[in-house]
């Protein structure tokens, strides 16, 4: 390994490691020292465990001189969203309200990636209990986007995002009710997953819908996702949600061919899509079909109605989840976060159990439409490029954006529906933001989705580009 | 029809959080929209329709495997 340790990928960094051209000290190290440099620009951590980290990457490089490997991310820095219990620690969550709150044990992904020899250098910034934040009252402070800090850095999962982009981090763990996975992903220039529900165990992590919160993984190339996406997967005794399917080796999908692998893109899309973002998504089906994909256009159900139900879903599950925590801290909580908090309970049980009775039906009338002669849905990920923070600063302008779903309107009707989605980055707005698509999958095929952006990313470069530091 | 000022009051007593008039009008747009919307989605449910079940659907919605 050349250069910028911290340019490499996770999968480059922790084979390296393994074959003793680099230490782990180092890569943390390199890791820390970045940290030092971009954090005042774009706050991405909430805390730092620098001497713990080291400390962990001193033993990480014992034991491998002693001949024992611990596990597939062997003295891999890594840093989550700070929603995952760790014994002895607290999460903040993204409020200060929960401060003080130590946990009695470790969230189970968090102790699969222990187990996999991952050292922990801190934890990333996040919204308001996962919600939305509005810009200028983040109660973390504002995690700013490192491609353009003018601009507004949406979904919750912004701390994971931000620091894979500005490499500050080889592989983060995000959690997604609607697109908080995939949207900062997206809008930040790295890959994001969201898994299948019940594919990887919630045991630990912050609840805010228990029907829709699944917890991915995020990093800079699909190949890196697939590695720590095999080690958190699997059924866990603590989740009785998680799901018994067996884990496939997602790295060995990888050497899947594209020819045969039949693309569904739609034929109308579910929203304005600004023209850089549908010439990038044109881009990519060429990409595709030149790999030997059969690209084949199609209807799609309803994206519009699919939100919706997940609203119904979220709405009730987050009033009753929080609604104690409502009552002992709602004037700490932030305006619109309140009056999200507060909906659900305006809606009428039945109407609640409706719209989840109503979700296999519409799983299985999406995936016969969808998927009975293609293997890979495409859509947009984020269609339109992010406002600045200053118009998000203008109510009515943040109230009217918001009101127009532009900002998840292709993620969130896919946890409605708990299929796996991956959005990948496939290109530049004019003025350098990054663009990316989504590739969406039957049940537990994530295999397939990971397959196609791995051969996508080999023959393009859009992950290997850098933002500037200024 | 929910009411802005029948929101309002139930928000300050399950809450101890009064809402400003234009916020309850939101909230109340909100609900019924999403209520309306249910409802004329459930007349397409069918008995075997269950919450329960869709756990049980994602694994049958599974992608085929190839045969040899």
């Amino acid at each position: 390994m050349t250069g910028d340790i911290t340019s490499s990928g996770l999968c480059e960094l922790a084979d390296a490691i393994k074959q003793r051209r680099i230490s782990s000290y180092q890569a943390v190290t390199a890791c820390l020292d970045r940290i030092d440099a971009w954090q005042p620009r774009i706050n991405a951590f909430v805390a730092i465990s620098r001497e713990e980290a080291l400390a962990s990457a001193r033993h990480a490089d014992r034991s491998l001189a002693e001949g024992r490997i611990l596990g597939a991310l062997h003295g891999v820095p890594l840093a989550h969203k700070d929603m995952f219990s760790r014994a002895g620690r607290a999460s903040s969550c993204g409020t200060r309200t929960f401060s003080g709150e130590i946990a009695s044990e470790t969230a189970t992904v968090l102790q699969r990636l222990d187990t996999a020899g991952a050292i922990e250098i801190g934890t990333l910034n996040m919204t308001e209990l996962a919600g939305f934040d509005t810009p200028g009252e983040e109660p973390l402070g504002a995690c700013h986007n490192p491609w353009n800090t003018q601009k507004f850095n949406p979904g919750s999962s912004y701390g994971p995002a931000s620091a894979l982009a500005a490499r500050l981090t080889f592989g983060s763990l995000g959690s997604c009710t609607g697109g908080s996975i995939r949207i900062p992903a997206a809008a930040c220039g790295v890959v994001g997953l969201k898994p299948t529900s019940g594919r990887v165990s919630r045991h630990g992590a912050l609840t805010r819908s228990w029907s829709l919160d699944t917890i991915g993984p995020m990093a800079r190339t699909a190949r890196d996702v697939a590695r720590m996406l095999g080690c958190i997967s699997g059924f866990d005794a603590r989740d009785p949600t998680s799901s018994d399917e067996a884990v496939p080796d997602y790295e060995a999908g990888l050497s899947i061919r594209l020819v045969g692998i039949r693309v569904a893109v739609q034929r109308r899309f579910w929203s304005t899509v600004d023209d850089h973002v549908a010439d990038a998504l044109a881009s990519l089906q060429e990409a595709l079909a030149r790999e030997g994909a059969a690209i084949e256009p199609k209807d799609l159900p309803d994206g519009h109605l699919l939100w919706d139900l997940a609203s119904v879903l979220s709405d009730c599950e987050t009033a009753t989840v929080f609604g104690h925590h409502l009552r002992q801290h709602g004037a700490e909580i932030t305006q619109p976060n309140r009056d999200q908090l507060q909906r659900g309970n305006f809606i009428p049980a039945t109407r609640y159990l409706e719209a989840l009775a109503l979700r296999g039906r519409y799983l299985r009338e999406f995936c016969e439409q969808v998927f009975a002669d293609a293997d890979v849905l495409v859509t947009p990920a984020l269609p339109v490029s992010p406002p600045t923070i200053d118009e998000m600063r203008d109510r009515r302008f943040a109230e009217d954006f918001n009101r127009s779903r532009v900002v998840n309107i292709y993620t969130r009707p896919f946890n409605y529906l708990g299929l796996p989605a991956l959005t990948v980055p496939c290109g530049f707005t004019p003025d350098g933001m990054p663009v990316a698509c989504q590739l969406v999958g039957r049940p537990f095929d994530e295999v397939t989705l990971l397959a196609v952006a791995h051969a996508y990313q080999g023959v393009t470069d859009w992950h290997l580009r850098l933002p500037p530091i200024h | 029809m929910l009411k802005k000022e029948t929101i309002s009051d139930l928000a300050n007593e399950l809450h101890g959080l009064p809402l400003e008039e234009p916020r309850a009008a939101a909230l109340a747009d909100h609900v019924v929209r999403l209520n309306s919307l249910v409802r004329a989605s459930a007349s397409q449910l069918a008995r075997g329709d269950e919450p329960a079940q869709f756990a049980r659907m994602l694994a049958l919605q599974k992608r085929p495997r190839a045969s040899s």
